[in-house]
């Protein structure tokens, strides 16, 4: 029943972020200066309408914020919009009326959601053994080097870390493709700049994670019982640092999903992080409001699944 | 005459780096902590590389040795030359000089942005945590929402709606990043209100304004500073990541942003442009980085 | 005392063990020269304060203790299950690894610290039986409910998949002893066994040793600080102070002939052991730290009977009240 109860009101609590991060952007978007009909789609399409004299382009304007709900109160539109959202309908968006976001949506998803589980992958292949190999070679050459090198992954930012690799595997080497979407190639670059901060961070939490897991009494136990060092250090001290481990994947991945924005950019793919910064430049509110209402609500269940995930791996914890 | 202050100094017993830290001010308890941030090397050749490049980006009109929009078609794409040592743009532009002009934006930017986060998250954690009850209940409540926002998605959204420029783009991060602040400010009034020296004070009968000064602030001031080192490189990779979508800096003030994008299009012939850019911004960061460390070391052990 | 038929040699014979610590300050001598001889079926009682050096010196000869700034001269000679007596000081990482857990079994002090908390307690009981051979996968399960019945756990095959943490403490050291004798060693090297736990608890867990002693043939070295446990459930005893053996002898000849002052003063100081009517001494002075340790007998700092003879020459090994295996390490035995 605690159970229960706990995921009750973990997604209340989440629910009601939600609505007030969509409440906030659609006030947010209506103070912004300018109008819609001034937007370049918006004016391509109207354009057609135009040489038809003013009375249609007026009739054009009222149909168009009729279509969107431009027309109501602010409260009202973040009414209807949560509404639909709730079944996971968004409705049309301005730059595309004829496709409903929904659709766009699932593809897009798709895209950044390989790269940033192939980033989360990458954090845990290359990420753990580094660290565990720092911890047992502890303040030596290849220690300092493997730490070192989790300190620029940590410091650079993703997008730079992209034109660095973009730079030496494509310009200098040209066995990668620069940009583009469709094939494995395309996914190798892009997940690895997103991924290289969190290999970074994964690497130094092991590694610390293990060494104070080192000295505690029970590896003295396990010793005594004639294990062999492999056994111990992978056996006892890395299970145990594991168990942490989860709670700093969530952030990793948080940090991911919104680092994506900018990788995605940088290496021109068609993600929901580009899809956001276009809606944001092109003023394209039903887009924009829906796709920071997917990232943040991606965001608040990962967080969900992680804290669930602590409790049911360490068998110490019981969820409140 | 037996003032509170007199009788607390008489009752209280006596931490004497406290002792010497109110005899003489701030000052020798700082010296004594300075000394703790100079033996991190790292901190040491991060602040000093800080320094220069403070200097050298506040007298950028006089040390840069070009203007940063300054054309000259002629020189188009140079790399590394006596005249351009870090080589000049398709236009013609002094690479080191755009540069050292991004490296001046970038510290407006960020300072600015911090001191907008920090005035307004530390007025508003400071009165929600030393006055409690209500008010405190109410405004953790707006602070949970705005971390419920993700932080970098508010950021592009309210520069859509304010506009680009240098101005807004502080006051925009400014705005984003507040929330931090007022946490830790409030978390850190908590811990120095719960302290047993303010329940002594108080019992002495020391007024409110007496106990911020003397057991409240100083507290705070540490984990204030290192947040503050923290907060600056986030706002200068803030500043770029913006200026890399296009929502930053209008050309020609040059980002280090601006510069990595316009670099990469020229990446294939000529990858100095994005190069020398990603190198200094990369470096200029792990300076931060280092400083920050250093002086949480310095502030840790309090 | 039973002793295993055949055995005519001793289990362990330590000569001449010194354990130092290289440090900042210099080398910390933890142990100075210890000499041992345990005796198959014999329970040893190594009592001394802590920084005594009592527990240094039987986790240093079974590289329990880290290596690094570690120095152990002295020979450790062990005769395990094969009866064939191998100088422990001179073995490899490797051997040394087959000799733990299954010639030699461990009981440390704070059983809650000692087993990991995420892992259930039988597999844990069950690692050490599988990597030694003394159990398969089919059977290792059966054989560890088994052993914890024997232990005197109640409800064994339900306890099988506890966690430490649902566990009493009484318990979970009868699950490290449990651990300890899985494998059937010779002998079992109890560090502070009932030091973290309840009196009550203690005299059970105490109890359960013996009769485990005697159960399985075993030979046992109990380390305590406490005295009277000592003298209680142990045939000889060793008396350490500040890294030095002070005196060894049977408990008998301590209780009623002690040869060195500081066992003497152990007594006084001691609300169990003192005579009624007597008045409770505590021992004057502080232990010495490692770095500056007193010349001649460590004790003489503290001692009543202390001479010049005492400050500038370390006492040797001198027989008590004409006994034999009774030895003290001062110059004027009592």
């Amino acid at each position: 029943m605690n159970f229960l109860k706990f995921l009750g009101k973990r997604f209340a609590s989440i629910v009601i972020a939600l609505v007030a991060v969509v409440t906030i952007t659609f006030y947010l978007m209506h103070a912004a200066p300018g109008n819609f009909m001034e937007m370049e789609q918006v004016r391509e399409a109207k354009a057609a309408v135009d040489s038809k004299g003013r009375a249609a382009q007026q009739q054009y304007e009222k149909e168009f914020k009729k279509r969107y709900a431009l027309d109501k109160p602010i409260y009202q539109q973040v009414g209807i919009f949560l509404k639909n959202a709730a079944v996971f309908k968004f409705g049309p968006s301005f730059g595309n009326p004829n496709v409903p976001i929904e659709t766009l949506i699932a593809s897009k998803f798709s895209i950044t959601l390989q790269i940033v589980t192939i980033g989360l992958l990458l954090a845990l292949v290359v990420g753990v053994p580094m660290g565990v190999i720092a911890a047992l070679k502890k303040n030596t050459v290849a220690d300092y080097s493997l730490m070192g090198l989790s300190l620029l992954g940590q410091v650079i930012p993703s997008f730079v870390i992209a034109v660095g690799l973009i730079v030496l595997f494509s310009v200098v080497w040209g066995v990668l493709p620069t940009s583009g979407w469709g094939m494995c190639k395309h996914l190798i670059l892009p997940a690895l700049a997103i991924g290289a901060a969190p290999i970074a961070t994964v690497a130094r939490f092991i590694r610390s994670s293990i060494l104070e897991t080192l000295e505690q009494d029970y590896i003295r136990t396990a010793y005594s019982k004639g294990l062999p060092e492999a056994t111990v250090v992978i056996g006892h001290a890395l299970r145990n640092s594991l168990i942490p481990l989860v709670t700093v994947m969530g952030p990793q991945f948080s940090f991911m999903l919104l680092g994506s924005v900018l990788v995605e950019q940088v290496f021109r793919i068609p993600g929901l992080g580009s899809m956001f910064v276009s809606a944001a430049q092109m003023r394209d509110y039903p887009m924009l409001v829906t796709s920071t209402l997917i990232f943040a609500a991606a965001i608040m269940i990962i967080n969900l699944i992680v804290d669930m995930l602590y409790a049911v791996l360490d068998p110490r914890i019981k969820l409140e | 005459m037996a003032t509170a202050a007199t009788m607390e100094k008489a009752i209280l017993p006596h931490n004497p780096e406290d002792a010497e830290a109110s005899e003489y001010g701030g000052m020798a308890k700082f010296k004594k902590d300075f000394r703790r941030f100079r033996r991190n090397k790292l901190a040491v050749a991060g602040l000093i590389y800080i320094i220069i490049l403070f200097t050298a980006a506040f007298l950028a009109d006089y040390v840069a040795p070009y203007h940063y929009s300054t054309p000259s078609p002629p020189h188009a794409l140079e790399t590394s030359t006596i005249h351009h040592w870090f080589g000049t743009d398709e236009l013609g532009r002094d690479m080191f000089s755009r540069i050292l002009y991004s490296a001046r934006n970038a510290i407006i930017v960020s300072f600015g942005a911090v001191l907008i986060g920090l005035a307004v998250g530390a007025l508003v954690g400071a009165i929600s945590g030393f006055y409690g009850g209500i008010l405190d209940i109410v405004t953790m409540r707006v602070v949970d929402i705005m971390f419920a926002f993700p932080q970098f998605l508010l950021l592009v959204i309210l520069v859509a709606v304010m506009g680009r420029g240098l101005g807004t783009m502080f006051v925009a991060i400014g705005i984003t990043s507040w929330a931090g602040y007022a946490r830790l400010v409030r978390g850190q009034i908590l811990s120095a209100k719960n302290n047993d020296y303010v329940e002594a004070a108080r019992c002495l009968g020391s007024g409110n304004g007496h106990i911020i000064r003397k057991y409240i602030l100083p507290n705070i001031v540490g984990p204030i500073i290192v947040a503050v080192s923290f907060g600056i490189p986030a706002g200068m990779m803030a500043e770029s990541a913006m200026s890399l979508i296009g929502m930053g800096l209008r050309p020609p003030m040059p980002s280090w942003g601006n510069l990595i994008s316009a670099g990469m299009m020229e990446m294939y012939g000529f990858p100095h442009l994005v190069l020398w850019p990603a190198a200094t911004f990369g470096v200029t960061l792990l300076a931060f980085t280092f400083v920050g460390d250093g002086l949480r070391e310095m502030y840790g052990k309090e | 005392m039973a002793r295993n038929s055949g055995d005519a040699g001793a289990v362990l014979e330590v000569e001449g063990l010194k354990v130092g610590f290289r440090g900042e300050t210099g080398l910390l001598k933890a142990v100075d020269g210890l000499d041992l001889r345990l005796e198959p079926g014999e329970v040893l009682g190594i009592v001394g304060e802590s920084g005594s050096g009592k527990s240094v010196s039987m986790l240093s000869i079974t590289d329990l203790i880290k290596k690094e700034n570690r120095d152990t001269t002295g020979t450790a000679s062990f005769m395990g299950r094969d009866l064939v007596a191998r100088d422990l000081l001179k073995m490899g990482k490797e051997d040394l690894g087959k000799i733990r857990g299954k010639d030699i079994g461990f009981v440390f002090q704070n059983p809650m610290s000692s087993l990991n908390p995420t892992m259930r307690i039988g597999p844990q009981i069950a690692e050490g039986m599988l990597h030694h051979g003394e159990a398969t996968r089919a059977d290792v399960k059966e054989k560890v409910i088994g052993l914890l019945d024997k232990v005197g756990i109640r409800e064994p095959a339900k306890r099988y998949s506890a966690y430490p943490h649902e566990l009493s403490g009484g318990m979970r050291q009868r699950v490290m002893i449990a651990m300890a004798l899985s494998c059937n060693p010779k002998l079992l090297i109890a560090d502070e066994p009932t030091t973290a736990l309840d009196v009550t608890v203690e005299k059970q867990i105490l109890e359960l040793m013996m009769q485990m002693k005697d159960e399985f043939g075993l030979s046992i070295i109990m380390i305590t600080h406490n005295l009277p446990v000592a003298l209680n459930y142990c045939d000889r005893i060793l008396v350490m102070y500040a890294g030095k053996v002070m005196e060894t002898g049977t408990a008998l000849d301590l209780v009623s002939h002690p040869g060195h002052p500081y066992t003497k003063a152990l007594f006084s100081s001691n609300l169990e052991l003192g005579k009624r009517g007597t008045r409770v001494e505590p021992i004057k002075g502080n232990i010495p730290p490692l770095t500056q340790l007193p010349s001649g007998c460590r004790f003489h700092p503290r001692c009543p009977m202390a001479t010049d003879k005492c400050r500038n020459e370390a006492p040797p090994a001198l027989p008590v009240a004409g006994v034999a295996d009774h030895l003290t390490h001062c110059h004027y035995p009592l």
